[in-house]
């Protein structure tokens, strides 16, 4: 039956309701997208959680660093502290001390004229009901604290303690947490507290406690100190970075296509950058790691480009776009496939200059190396080998001819993780104590760059890393 | 799975919900992607982006619309994404527009494989004109805004797309005669 139709309309509900079977593989191919979107997330991950670690101990070792050096000025600065919190069940329940620095009233018997010092007076206060008080003195030049205590009148001594601040020349204590809370703090002048309390009250079997919570927290304090002096033997060093790396292969197959295997190739020159940190398990020897950025990048002569259907496409590339896309082909294999016709979909590009396809990669490097000191003076020769953990950041392979330059997507055959082994050698030279100068040539030979086993690309990178160190 | 038990799986990346989405919509997602692409295999690769895009900006979906506006609009968008880029054909006297508004052709039966050859076999920019102003309703302000060409252009193409179209089926309709 004939029927003349307006064009719009014969199309328009034609097509209303139709609907088309993709081809099976489609499903497939969106699977396999969403299943390596998912790996690269958990590689995202994974790189973000390494990296707050890595931050952390960074942040943990530098605060060591400084609570070390600065725990005498902490307590210095403070000679009156106040604390009205929770007072230490140990001496007694409701505290409330108060640090003083006039003697008016601690009582006569202890007045001396030789004391020099200001004599801090702590008031007890039981339940408000003021039974006990104990004074505390300081005195500097004599050894022996004498002790005075003053009664409220007409108050039955239940609770009697006394506290004794003595001044004294040995390293600093300082972080007494029972003294702390109790408030019997350092006096004005003095650089050192040892406290110690002592009870005269009945009580006196629960009240020993505190003596003895005391002799063993200065215990425990003075080994705490010996371990600090210890570690402050400036065991670890940190060394930020930067290098020139030079990429190349060993072997002479391509990553890209197995039909520039024959072609030239050329490694470029990059730029490294990091930070280090190293730790002496010895004199001589020194595990390091660190974290850096590497990028690296080489390039294929010897190829022409035309615009064509990306199934005709170099297959390890994914494409930026998916319609006509940039296609680069050996030399010489569009003039002779067009012939016969095979490539009769790609229109040869005509471009000025000699065309090249440039690979570019970034890598985030983790190494974990071991050095050994060959010698060490002013000039110093370490011999450094270990490992490093790629992973893959930036990934583009373009083309460039002349002034035309186009980004054609990224290679599909690079291993998002992947391995190294490093070799080389550390110079260093002594600035001072704590800086030294490093120069530290290194190759690196790529392990599983490539997913595809069967590239016979095989890259290293060659740095000469340079940059201070410091030691902590 | 209701639509919306289904939106939300694919909200939570379950796979199985996104597995029941591409069974239900990719054949009306298909039949665009073919409309707007040269051939078979370009569609295909178009679906196959269409599909990622929706799977990820799924949970940007706010369910005041229909979803299955949203989804076409996602799978137009990204054809047009593709084809936007490529300056391939230079036409001279765009803007001489023709009235081919009411070019009538003689429909006794012509198979739908054959008609959709016929729009794939139209100059790109002819034939996303064609289809967007004709099949998916859009105005030639809003063609002109997506494809980055002007009014007068959209109309110009539209009309030459129109011309080409007839001209091939009046021969079909001859040659089946």
């Amino acid at each position: 039956m004939k029927q003349k139709k307006n064009i719009d309309q014969l199309f328009n509900e034609r097509f209303a309701n139709h609907q088309a079977d993709p081809a099976s593989h489609v499903w497939d191919k969106i699977q396999a997208r969403l299943e390596k979107d998912k790996k690269d997330r958990v590689i995202a991950i994974w790189w973000r959680t390494a990296g707050v670690a890595a931050s952390l101990a960074l942040i943990f070792s530098l605060a060591g660093l400084l609570d070390n050096t600065q725990s005498n000025s902490i307590v210095e600065q403070q000679p009156e502290v106040k604390n009205n919190s929770t007072p230490s069940p140990k001496i007694d329940k409701a505290l409330e001390i108060n640090l003083r620095q006039d003697n008016t009233r601690v009582a006569t018997t202890n007045k001396d004229a030789q004391n020099q010092t200001i004599t801090p007076q702590i008031e007890v206060n039981d339940n408000k009901t003021s039974k006990n008080k104990i004074i505390v003195l300081n005195k500097p030049k004599n050894a022996v604290a004498k002790l005075a205590v003053k009664k409220d009148a007409g108050v039955p001594a239940k609770n009697l303690g006394v506290a004794v601040v003595k001044p004294n020349n040995s390293p600093v204590i300082s972080e007494n947490k029972e003294i702390i809370n109790t408030e019997v703090v350092v006096p004005t002048g003095s650089s050192t507290v040892i406290a110690a309390l002592e009870n005269i009250s009945p009580e006196g079997a629960e009240k020993q406690s505190i003596f003895d919570a005391i002799k063993e927290q200065k215990q425990l304090e003075s080994k705490d100190a010996v371990a600090k002096i210890s570690s402050q033997e400036n065991l670890w060093e940190i060394a930020p970075n930067i290098a020139p790396v030079y990429y190349n292969t060993l072997s002479q197959g391509s990553s890209i296509d197995a039909s520039f295997a024959d072609n030239s190739q050329s490694g470029d020159v990059n730029i490294s950058y990091g930070i280090g940190v190293r730790y002496a398990l010895s004199d001589r020897l020194k595990i390091r790691s660190g974290i850096s950025n590497v990028a690296l990048s080489y390039s294929t002569s010897g190829i022409e480009l035309g615009d064509g259907p990306v199934s005709l496409a170099l297959k390890t590339i994914d494409y930026a776009s998916e319609g006509v896309v940039v296609i680069a082909q050996d030399l010489g294999t569009f003039s002779s496939q067009n012939q016969d016709g095979t490539f009769g979909d790609i229109t040869p590009k005509s471009t000025n200059g000699e065309a090249f396809i440039n690979q570019n990669i970034s890598y985030y490097e983790v190494p974990l190396e071991l050095s050994y000191t060959l010698f060490d003076s002013a000039f110093g020769l370490d011999v450094i080998g270990g490992v490093s953990t790629l992973l893959l950041g930036n990934n583009e392979v373009s083309v460039t001819a002349g002034n035309y330059n186009e980004v054609l997507g990224s290679a599909n055959n690079l291993s998002s993780l992947s391995f190294a082994t490093n070799i080389g050698l550390g110079l260093h030279y002594k600035m001072s104590s704590k800086f030294r100068l490093n120069i530290e040539p290194m190759f690196k030979y790529q392990l599983n760059p490539y997913t595809d086993s069967s590239v016979s690309f095989k890259p290293y990178y060659l740095g000469v890393y340079t940059g201070l160190s410091f030691k902590f | 799975m209701t639509l919306d038990q289904l939106i939300q799986g694919c909200k939570k990346k379950d796979a199985k919900a996104q597995a029941e989405l591409y069974k239900r919509y990719s054949g009306v997602l298909f039949s665009i992607c073919l409309r707007y692409s040269p051939n078979k295999v370009e569609a295909e690769d178009s679906l196959q982006d269409a599909f990622i895009t929706i799977f990820n900006k799924a949970e940007q979906f706010k369910e005041k619309g229909s979803f299955e506006g949203w989804i076409k609009r996602i799978t137009v968008n990204t054809v047009l994404q593709k084809y936007r880029k490529q300056k391939v054909f230079a036409i001279s006297d765009e803007a001489q527009i023709e009235d081919t508004a009411n070019q009538e052709v003689i429909d006794n039966g012509l198979p739908l494989d054959y008609l959709l050859s016929i729009i794939q076999e139209l100059p790109q920019r002819y034939r996303l004109v064609f289809t967007m102003y004709v099949m998916d309703g859009y105005s030639h302000k809003e063609i002109g805004g997506l494809l980055g060409i002007s009014d007068g252009t959209s109309k110009s193409n539209l009309a030459r797309a129109r011309g080409i179209l007839k001209t091939k089926i009046d021969g079909y309709n001859k040659n089946s005669l």
